[in-house]
């Protein structure tokens, strides 16, 4: 049996560089398989105010920009998606309607999400097929479930949440965008108890858990994969005497006890951008690549697998 | 919490060494000098000018200075290498890097000011030259450092003593920020598959590094054994050429970076935007950094500095770069039978 590669990335949060060149790796990095792990979807809307008929207006980063033909919006607007956030076109009344009516907002915010992922499900569809490669594409627990039925309809693309898939003629996978609760009460944060039955219904269907990936968004808890800064009560970073970030374990309690009991060969994580790095639980190797989306890096993991080994790693960084 | 207490030891060195200075005077330096150096202040500026030491500035002379000014500010921009964990880091790199220069170099100014107040340029000068010349007049049995030249200002050996501990100090916790730089270093390599996996293991208890850190430690001893019981350190006497070289690299990276890695630097910060005309600044600054880096790795290794140069001691500092390359080269060759270690920083297209 050939070795497998598999290439995995997550939490690339509405980036479209970042989707694109995840699309590329297809080419550059020949893999046999494309893992996209969850937090797929763009935290922000950035309007593009029309203050005329002949200038625009924006904010980003700080920084205002002017925009006084169609090009120079485009231009912008590009500049905007390659970093994670939507844009809206809009005038300042309209803007200022939308920012007031959280109902309106929240509408806008869900349609912009969902007409990115389906774009981005038809340009897989369109580069990747024929290529024999196989692409997974899981939601994480910042993405709503407004995008799920959008990856499901994809002829090409697979949709593994909640299911054991195969990979190739060996290896088998389950996938789980669900994490632990956290201080923003994502869409799909839920209690340890839950996240673990969840876990522990998928991994009853693996056949052999020798050759199994784990891709489950939240890393296992106190681990080198889940350390984040501390937070203080009003969500800020606690800084330390000294001037360093104090750090705490964000990660799962259950899916640490899941990989412990089960011992699947391989865990691919996201969720905390900070905690690029490996962990090996019992025989399990457990990796996260970490995120640098808003720099348009796509941070991700290569990976050789046999039988039931990983027969060689490498983080990447495109 | 160490560099706390290094800081406080540090301090109060430099006060005493300041205020001793101050407290004794031209006149009081001057008279201990004779009375106990065995020689004679003003003989031996007399004799050092007469001998063909320069009385007055000379460009040429301070230009080559330069190269220990720039050893002395060496390490300025090491909070680089922990930008990842900076808060804001953006501004507070901004910030921390141009401060720490200036902080530094005005305490350089408050000290040597007030050692030229005291000692003065012409006397530290004068036995500069009749040392260096291994004049006859020259009688003290060490070299003419100003701590050294400190101890006839001293009143007392604890005074002394205070001051020379604070100056120690500063060179132990320089010391420590290189152990620091060297154990990120080789967890980095060894994280990017350059060096053997195994040097990137982490603590699963304090997120240490320690594998890097015993290997750090282990060569250090070994280091500061070769260069206390043998002369083969010596070959690392071309060290400031070797990082101008390194500064070199940097600098034309910095020059072509805006189109090299378009992408990149127009998703940049404002600040590393900006332009002169048409020019990015961050080229401007990168040439201007070229320029530097080459007169000063000159300086580095002038006959002012190094008298003949040593063909073996060029060989080795050249050799290192060298070896860098043929040990990426032999990890690449390694990793060819699983993952090309080429893709591990390889460009992706967002296309």
């Amino acid at each position: 049996m050939a070795r497998t590669r598999v290439f995995y990335s997550t939490d690339i949060h509405g980036s479209e560089d970042c989707f694109r060149k995840f699309l590329a790796t297809g080419r550059e990095y020949k893999p046999n398989v494309m893992i996209l792990g969850g937090d797929i979807t763009g935290k922000m809307i950035i309007p593009i105010i029309a203050e005329s008929q002949t200038e625009w207006t924006s904010t980003l980063l700080g920084e205002r920009l002017t925009m006084r033909s169609e090009a120079e919006v485009q231009a912008v607007e590009k500049r905007i998606r390659a970093i994670g956030y939507y844009t809206h076109r809009a005038s300042r009344e309209e803007a200022e309607q939308i920012q007031s009516d959280k109902q309106k907002l929240d509408a806008l915010f869900s349609k912009l999400m969902c007409d990115s992922v389906s774009s981005w499900v038809r340009l897989a569809e369109e580069r990747l097929k024929g290529s024999g490669i196989g692409c997974y594409i899981s939601p994480g627990n910042d993405d709503t479930f407004a995008i799920d039925p959008i990856i499901q309809s994809s002829d090409y693309v697979i949709y593994p949440e909640g299911k054991v898939v195969a990979i190739d003629d060996q290896h088998e996978m389950i996938s789980c965008g669900y994490s632990n609760m956290t201080p923003w009460n994502c869409p799909r944060d839920i209690s340890e108890e839950a996240l673990g039955e969840k876990i522990a219904a998928m991994a009853d269907k693996v056949r052999n858990m020798e050759m199994c990936i784990f891709n489950l968004h939240c890393p296992p808890h106190n681990t080198t994969l889940d350390q984040a800064p501390k937070l203080d009560k009003d969500l800020r970073p606690s800084v330390q005497p000294g001037g360093g970030f104090e750090m705490a374990a964000a990660g799962s309690v259950a899916v640490k006890d899941a990989i412990r009991k089960r011992q699947p060969m391989l865990g691919l994580h996201g969720h905390i951008h900070e905690s690029r790095g490996t962990f090996k639980i019992g025989r399990t190797l457990c990796l996260n690549p970490g995120s640098e989306y808003a720099e348009r890096i796509l941070r991700g993991v290569l990976l050789d697998i046999d039988g039931n080994r990983v027969r060689d790693f490498m983080f990447t960084s495109g | 919490m160490s560099v706390k207490v290094f800081f406080v030891l540090i301090v109060i060195g430099f006060v005493t060494y300041i205020l001793t200075l101050l407290y004794i005077g031209p006149a009081g330096f001057k008279a201990n000098f004779n009375a106990q150096s065995g020689m004679n202040y003003d003989e031996a500026i007399s004799i050092a000018t007469a001998g063909g030491y320069p009385t007055t500035m000379l460009w040429s002379a301070t230009l080559l200075g330069l190269a220990f000014t720039f050893i002395n500010y060496l390490g300025f921009n090491s909070s680089i290498y922990m930008s990842g964990e900076i808060k804001k880091v953006d501004r507070a790199q901004l910030i921390a890097i141009p401060a720490s220069v200036i902080v530094f170099g005005v305490i350089m100014w408050i000290i040597y000011a007030t050692t030229y107040y005291t000692i003065s340029p012409e006397l530290i000068g004068s036995l500069a030259f009749l040392y260096g010349t291994g004049d006859p007049a020259y009688k003290l049995a060490y070299p003419p450092f100003f701590q050294n030249l400190f101890m006839f200002a001293a009143p007392s050996p604890l005074v002394y003593g205070l001051a020379i501990f604070g100056f120690a100090m500063m060179t132990l916790s320089s010391s420590m920020t290189y152990l620091f730089v060297c154990v990120r270093l080789l967890f980095a390599w060894s994280f990017d598959r350059v060096a053997p996996t195994g040097l990137s293991k982490v603590d699963a208890r304090y997120g240490s590094p320690y594998v890097a850190l015993i290997v750090v430690s282990i060569v250090t001893i070994i280091m500061a054994g070769l260069w206390l019981y043998t002369p083969w350190l010596s070959l690392f006497a071309y060290a400031v050429f070797g990082w101008m070289i390194m500064q070199a690299i940097g600098a034309i990276s910095g020059m072509i970076f805006p189109w090299r890695r378009k992408d990149i630097f127009e998703a940049s910060p404002k600040i590393v935007k900006m332009k002169v005309g048409p020019v990015p600044l961050i080229t401007i600054l990168g040439f201007i950094t070229l320029l530097l880096s080459i007169w000063i790795g000159y300086a580095s290794i002038s006959p002012a500095m190094v008298g003949t140069i040593s063909p073996t001691t060029m060989e080795f500092t050249i050799g290192l770069f060298i070896l860098g390359i043929i040990l990426y080269y032999i990890s690449s060759l390694y990793h060819r039978r699983g993952i090309p270690l080429e893709l591990s920083f390889k460009q992706l297209p967002p296309e």
